[in-house]
């Protein structure tokens, strides 16, 4: 029987350091795909799953059991985001990543599962549309349908992670939703 | 199994105040809690029943429901794919209290970034030791600094050049089974058609006239005709 996130943390803050990569299998995918759906870049969410990590392996000592592990790896990831996001328009950097190289993440992130040609066509050309409008997306309702749509957790581990009632969580899918759906409609009468 | 609902609560102003595009106008129907909660199916089996009643009588819900599911029908094309490794790793040989302390520093980072960080210490703990095998000879502290640094230049440049020759070979490798899925697409397509072609003769040889199907022009000899025999 695998360990719980619990259990790995106590062997980790007693010197076993391996242990940790237990709990970097167990959430790897899961924060590299929360990160890539926020920025948009493979890059960017490469180093903010690195970053989360090594915060977390940092803090672990300071990590209190009142939260479950996962919403306080969540919160850093995208507190992590969030810091990024404001270095960049510190810069005054555009932070919607160009069409071109969108489109090769995109082409890099889908993977042969057994559709045919056609259908990875379709299915790629369907990722553009959707990472197009979700980048145009204010943050804070792209993040709750990226953690809703992606990440599968419900409207309270939403509200919890982002300190947000769960009226509100609500609210944001709704209003995000309605604003994917008019641009994604508009984005295609435009092809 | 469906999740227990948490009601909204209905405090003005929370909903629809953020941006214009994709707003609708819900005069006469405020149920855009309820209709979230039905479409992420986080409803009790009984309120699920009775917004299921809802719908069949509010054509705006009925609506929207319908359009968000097409919204997370696209939602579910981006796909992320291979998510790249982190590891913590514990070089042999290091005893656990030095370990403690460079474990924060180093082991977290990924490996060309662990190489070159300790590519770095070694070049530094090298230069540094230097001047007391040389007798008088001192290496000033601008001196190792220049060396260090030009060791660390190396090994990224070398760490690069790999990078690129890696990229390279992932690209081919990717046109490679690209093409060879053409082909066997391609292959199939073919094959369809070769099908298609024994079977329509095999209709022309129980008499049918169905003779108009071979101007596609795969040079067949028509059955039953001679090689005398005029069109």
């Amino acid at each position: 029987m695998d360990p719980s996130d619990d259990q790995i943390i106590e062997q980790t803050l007693g010197g076993e350091t391996e242990a940790f990569n237990l709990l970097v299998r167990r959430w790897e995918r899961q924060i590299y795909g929360l990160s890539l759906r926020l920025t948009g870049r493979e890059e960017e969410a490469r180093d903010i799953c690195q970053e989360t990590f090594i915060a977390a392996y940092r803090n672990l000592g300071k990590f209190r059991r009142e939260a479950s592990f996962s919403s306080w790896i969540y919160r850093i990831a995208i507190n992590a985001c969030h810091t990024r996001q404001r270095r960049q328009n510190q810069r005054a950097e555009i932070p919607i990543v160009s069409n071109e190289e969108a489109d090769s993440n995109i082409e890099l992130a889908s993977d042969d599962r057994g559709r045919s040609v056609p259908e990875e066509l379709e299915r790629d050309q369907r990722a553009r549309l959707v990472r197009k409008a979700l980048q145009a997306l204010p943050p804070d309702l792209r993040q709750v349908i990226v953690m809703k749509e992606y990440q599968d957790l419900t409207f309270a581990e939403i509200g919890e992670i982002l300190d947000i009632p769960v009226s509100t969580v609500k609210s944001r899918l709704y209003t995000g939703l309605g604003q994917m759906r008019a641009r994604l409609e508009r984005l295609r009468g435009v092809l | 199994m469906n999740k227990k609902i948490e009601r909204p609560d209905k405090k003005a102003g929370e909903i629809g105040q953020i941006g214009q595009i994709g707003e609708i106008d819900r005069a006469g129907c405020d149920r855009k809690g309820d209709l979230i909660s039905f479409l992420y199916e986080e409803m009790s089996d009984e309120e699920n029943r009775e917004f299921s009643r809802h719908l069949t009588e509010c054509a705006l819900c009925a609506d929207e429901v319908a359009g968000f599911r097409r919204v997370r029908e696209d939602l579910g094309a981006w796909e992320t794919g291979w998510v790249p490794r982190t590891e913590v790793v514990r070089p042999a040989g290091l005893p656990a209290s030095l370990l403690d302390k460079l474990s924060s520093l180093l082991l977290l980072f990924p490996v060309w970034a662990r190489g070159m960080a300790l590519t770095a210490l070694a070049a530094g703990l090298l230069l540094a030791l230097l001047p007391m095998g040389r007798g008088d000879e001192r290496v000033s502290p601008d001196e190792i600094d220049r060396l260090v640094r030009e060791a660390v230049a190396r090994e990224r440049q070398q760490l690069e050049n790999d990078y690129r020759a890696r990229t390279v070979a992932f690209e081919e490798q990717s046109q490679r089974e690209h093409d060879a899925r053409i082909e066997a697409v391609a292959a199939s397509c073919k094959a369809n058609l070769n099908d298609l072609r024994r079977s329509l003769r095999a209709e022309m040889r129980h008499g049918q006239s169905i003779r108009s199907y071979f101007a596609l022009g795969d040079g067949y000899d028509l059955p039953g005709r001679g090689a005398g025999e005029e069109r």
